[in-house]
């Protein structure tokens, strides 16, 4: 399937199913609509119905909690960053009196995890299997959480109910909902609960409508294809941010060992000590957010950072400041990354080549290493995750969500890893094409020409495509890009130009659609910001639970599926009752 | 409601608290690496004239905020002021490094210039130029983003406006409409008709002045070579980035801002329950007193667990004050490595804070569910504690009661058969070991379990504390060793009625003719006993 036919159809079907009802006009008055009317008039209109309703600015404050595994971002509406973000800690959940984190040697001294247990357990607020979550427990963590936030970071009169936006992945399970919900009302005596899903505030926060939005969490990554502000796909691998640091805290672990194994006189126990003295999950989440990177695709294919410490640094170096000459001498000037342990026993500087600390998130998020066909379902590398849920998109909606791609959750802070996510799916797309068969075996050789792999023209990697292309620069460029190959089928045939397309596309304000659909990463502010924004244009939400209904009925009374309504009008329509 | 600032004791106003944040905004700020209160130093001030008061320093002159402790000022991240005063202000419209922040006019101006609807977008050539250089931050993105958003909402409902705005004057309708449309002679019906066509769906934004960031491998790749440049020292913690919404994405100290005090306030605790105020501070600012303070100390038993041992002295000296005890038995006892699987004794002490008696009823769980499983046995499980008269009642009534309790625990050597020995003193089940006049001790009897792996047999599967053998590490550990042993008590005691009014009590039953209410109190309670030996 060659790209540029979906590409012109694209506007048609999106002006198709242009039908909006905003759900709250914000403004009647609006000074350059070209609509006749009397001004003396108008502005007695406007004062009569427009502005009151902007003048009861604090009643209708509504609080936007955020939730996720590891952290709660809880905030006020249209503020820009939450007012607090709290972490579910082990430290959360000492008992009143004790007092040992304020000890001078807290630091020094390695919490060790417990053995049986997974890694990361204690600061996990839930896990997404239900079966060994104590909700009791969960409720209240949450709720210190919450009672922590309105008291330290909102300060406000806690009488009067408010209403609240939360943000939950919409595969949140149900009981983990009901008690995230039940310790709300709980707490906060809401009047109300909006509930949002992440992915779509994750648009909102890019200011797109479509978007193929990659969460990379901690203990999964969720890659959403976001519709017209439907989610209409998803995709989900283990690989983020869970295995991620326990790779880096196996890189840890080794550079320690080898340490200890260069200057035998520092190896101060005996050698069961080595197996105890491991490297601890907020040590390892420390260095990996710290100084934690992720090469670009071609230096990570060229010195696969796992195999040894001497590799050079690839592009970057190329684009460096550094002086000229200075190319030839990478492999010497590779700057070793000292990493104070305090926790170890003896405590320990490491020092570690800055190329060794990319390593994790080649091995956990993309598994270089591991060939394809060994991966399971449920723990794809990204670049092939977000591949294949493009893959299973409808061909106009992956033109769509292609150029659209958002990376948000907490690993994709580390640098280097959107670019690098993109620049591995742009490849993937370009070497084998929207061919759901990979190989084709002993047919292949039967197989017609595939012209597919002919005209890369669209796909020119990474690099972000001119913005503000106007319609006739990529309509230029689409006809360029037909001309190649001669037995095209129909089907693949460019469409005829429709005058009427081409007329509408032109008076369409939305000239997103008649872009070359290359992969492109758009930058979001977060769910937080994403729900903080839906909540500052008074948008109202699909699944509006209100606190004596949710007593009554529970969630029945909601259905399960989240969106938002009014801001193209599209979501809600999915609300069935589950 | 007011709130103040901890560190300059200012009075902040409710309505201040909601206009302008939980932060102090006048000069209070905290370090960004090490949370100490900054200071504003002038930087042209000569040494000696800190001494000097503050008119003989130069008034004129940058000044900077410094820290003490570990030496961070604002000049790192370049910045400073004008004035000594007003920091918030003027720290608002500096970034690091000293750029001034664009007044939110301009790019408003900028906007609306490009969102109006003759121009495409093509237009835009400043904007690709800038953006470049210096990626917006997340605030101006938020702030384009949200101005974007209400502009594409109220375009589109300015589109359908007379269908919304006029309904209510019967202009809906085309047929009217057009009667009037003719009747000021402006537009023909079609040209209106068009005008109320279906409105198109809000577009997306488009460029950086809409909210649209596009992700840069260039700015990716600036970002990893300063890492690679600063190491570790240049980087953030994570309590760093926490401290404060504006550094939620500060990955570099270069990239810190100095922390603004959280303003805290004196807040009232309710009962979870029934909504009674059970602590009110006196909302005078500089007072630490309370109004209202009904603390559960006052209303349940004290308990305390010491071990017993074959101190012979204990018992003489235990005569006099509950406290004594402890002193003199805790000296030999070794709380810290306890033998596992031996029984072990220890003195359990209830004190009585009512001034009413009170009859106790303990109870353990028969299976413990924690992990160093201790087995435990209370030889006395129900007994009485004195009300806690005037301190003087002890002493008057001295004799008599140190007799009685003699007399009591003769009576337990003689009958010594059930328990076990102590050092000549022999623990009875069933018999109070010894009683005061506000605490009454009864002897337990715990075999402490295993602690740690060392038994591969015993499985606990609730996620069960567990520790590597060879785990040497007590204090930071797990916890794993510590012995804590769940207890049940519930307290019986008589009061009146008058007292009633205290919301801690649940009372279950009245006996209207004497005035007498009788209450119950039962809870569960975690008794701290010590750590097993490994």
């Amino acid at each position: 399937m060659a790209t540029p036919d979906y590409l012109a159809r694209k506007p048609s079907a999106s002006l198709i199913r242009s039908s909006i009802s905003y759900g709250q006009s914000s403004k009647p008055a609006a000074g350059h609509s070209p609509s006749p009317s009397t001004p003396l008039f108008k502005r007695s209109l406007s004062s009569q119905f427009g502005s009151p309703s902007s003048s009861f600015r604090a009643e209708d404050d509504c609080f936007i909690y955020s939730l996720g595994s590891r952290f709660l971002h809880a905030g006020f509406m249209s503020e820009s960053r939450p007012r607090c973000i709290l972490a579910f800690g082990p430290g959360e959940s000492r008992r009143a009196g004790d007092y040992r984190q304020w000890a001078p040697d807290f630091h020094t001294i390695r919490r060790r995890g417990v053995r049986g247990e997974d890694w990361g357990r204690a600061h996990e607020l839930y896990r997404l299997d239900v079966r060994d979550v104590d909700l009791g427990l969960m409720q209240d963590k949450l709720e210190r959480a919450i009672r922590q936030a309105q008291t330290e970071y909102f300060m406000v009169d806690s009488a009067r109910p408010r209403k609240i936006m939360l943000a939950v992945s919409s595969a949140l399970p149900r009981p983990l909902l009901l008690t995230a919900l039940g310790t709300l009302f709980q707490v906060s005596h809401a009047s109300s609960i909006t509930l949002l899903s992440t992915s779509i505030c994750s648009v909102v926060a890019a200011g797109l409508r479509s978007a193929l939005v990659v969460d990379i969490g901690w203990a999964e990554t969720i890659v959403t294809a976001v519709y017209e502000y439907r989610e209409v796909g998803e995709r989900r691998s283990v690989r983020a941010g869970k295995v991620l640091s326990l790779e880096m805290a196996k890189v840890l672990n080794d550079e320690c060992a080898r340490r200890k194994t260069q200057n035998p006189v520092e190896r101060g126990g005996s050698s069961s000590e080595k197996a105890d003295d491991e490297v601890s999950v907020e040590e390892a989440e420390g260095v990996l957010t710290r100084v934690g990177w992720c090469q670009d695709r071609d230096s990570a294919r060229k010195h696969p950072s796992d195999t040894s410490s001497k590799s050079a640094a690839g592009a970057n170096e190329v684009q460096s400041n550094r002086p000229v000459g200075a190319v030839a001498a990478t492999e010497i000037s590779i700057p070793l990354i000292s990493i104070p342990l305090p926790a170890a026993t003896p405590p320990i500087t490491l020092r570690i080549p800055f190329n060794r600390l990319s390593s994790p998130a080649d091995t956990a998020l993309f598994a270089l290493s591991t060939p394809l066909h060994d991966l399971d379902d449920h723990d794809l590398p990204l670049h092939q995750l977000v591949y294949k849920s493009l893959l299973s998109l409808p061909p106009d909606i992956r033109a769509l969500c292609m150029a659209r791609i958002v990376l948000t959750g907490g690993v994709s802070q580390l640098p280097g890893l959107k670019s690098r996510v993109i620049s591995e799916v742009a490849t993937l797309v370009r070497e084998r094409g929207w061919d759901p068969v990979q190989s084709y075996g002993s047919v292949s050789m039967k197989l017609p020409h595939r012209h597919r792999s002919d005209h890369p023209a669209n796909e020119d990697g990474d690099e972000p495509p001119d913005i503000a292309q106007s319609p006739q620069r990529s309509a230029t460029l689409d006809a360029a890009s037909i001309s190649l190959p001669v037995p095209i089928p129909a089907s693949q045939q460019p469409q005829e130009p429709d005058p009427v397309l081409a007329k509408l596309r032109h008076h369409s304000h939305s000239n997103a659609d008649s872009r070359a659909p290359t992969t492109r990463g758009v930058e979001t502010l977060g769910a937080w910001a994403g729900a903080s924004l839906i909540a500052g244009l008074r948008v109202k939400g699909v699944v509006e639970i209100e606190k004596d209904d949710f007593a009554k009925n529970g969630l029945r009374g909601t259905g399960g599926v989240f969106g938002i309504g009014g801001v193209g009008g599209v979501g809600g329509k999915r609300g069935s009752a589950g | 409601m007011n709130w103040f600032c901890p560190n300059c004791l200012f009075e902040v106003p409710s309505s201040t608290v909601k206009s302008e944040g939980n932060r102090c905004t006048r000069n209070c700020y905290n370090c960004p690496i090490c949370t100490a209160p900054l200071s504003v130093n002038g930087l042209h001030q000569e040494p000696s004239s800190y001494l000097t008061p503050k008119d003989a320093a130069q008034p004129s002159g940058p000044y900077f905020l410094a820290c003490p402790y570990c030496n961070w000022t604002t000049l790192d991240i370049g910045i400073q002021f004008d004035k000594p005063h007003k920091i918030t202000e003027q720290l608002s419209r500096t970034k690091n490094g000293g750029r001034v922040v664009s007044s939110p006019r301009d790019p408003e101006k900028q906007r609306m210039g490009s969102l109006s609807r003759d121009t495409p977008p093509t237009k835009l050539q400043e904007p690709p130029d800038t953006s470049p250089q210096e990626p917006p931050d997340s605030d101006e993105l938020f702030s384009n983003l949200a101005a974007f958003y209400k502009n594409q909402l109220g375009e589109a409902s300015g589109t359908d406006q007379l269908g919304v705005g006029y309904t209510e004057y019967g202009y809906g309708s085309p047929s009217n409409l057009a009667r009037i449309m003719n009747m000021y002679g402006g537009l023909s019906y079609t040209a209106l008709k068009k005008s109320r066509k279906k409105p198109a769906p809000m577009r997306e934004a488009q460029d950086t002045n809409e909210g649209l960031h596009l992700v840069s491998s260039t700015s990716e790749a600036a970002t990893i070579r300063r890492l690679r440049d600063q190491g570790w020292d240049g980087t953030t913690n994570a309590e760093q980035r926490l401290a404060i919404p504006t550094n939620n994405d500060a990955r570099f100290t270069d990239d810190l801002r100095p922390v603004a005090t959280l303003l805290p306030t004196k807040r009232t605790k309710r009962c979870r329950t029934c909504r009674h105020i059970l602590a009110k501070l006196e909302s005078k600012l500089h007072s630490t007193r309370y109004k209202i303070r009904l603390l559960a100390l006052n209303y349940i038993p004290t308990i305390t667990l010491r071990g017993l041992l074959d101190v012979p002295s204990s018992i003489p000296t235990a005569l006099t004050l509950p406290s004594s005890p402890s002193t003199t038995t805790s000296a030999a006892f070794d709380y810290q490595t306890l033998s596992p699987t031996t029984p072990t004794q220890f003195l359990l002490t209830l004190r009585n804070p009512l001034f009413d008696p009170i009859r106790v009823t303990l109870a353990t769980p028969a299976t413990p569910s924690q992990r160093p499983a201790g087995k435990v046995t209370i030889l006395c499980p129900q007994f009485d504690v004195g009300a806690n008269t005037d301190v003087w009642d002890e002493a008057l009534t001295d004799s008599t009661s140190g007799k009685d309790k003699s007399g009591r625990q003769g009576g337990v050597k003689d009958a010594g058969s059930g328990g076990a020995s102590v050092g000549g003193e022999v623990a009875e089940a069933g018999k109070v070991w010894e009683r005061g006049r506000n605490w009454t001790s009864v002897i337990v009897e715990v075999v402490p379990g295993t602690a740690g792996s060392r038994d591969a047999g015993r499985e606990y599967s609730f996620g069960g504390e567990e520790v590597k053998p060879g785990d040497g590490d007590e204090e930071g550990g797990e916890d794993a060793d510590v012995l804590e042993i769940p207890l049940f008590v519930r307290v019986e005691y008589e009061t009146d009625a008058a007292a009633e009014d205290s919301g801690v009590v649940a009372k279950i039953g009245r006996e209207g003719v004497e005035k007498r209410v009788k209450r119950e109190l039962a809870y569960w309670c975690v008794l701290g006993v010590g750590r097993v030996a490994g």
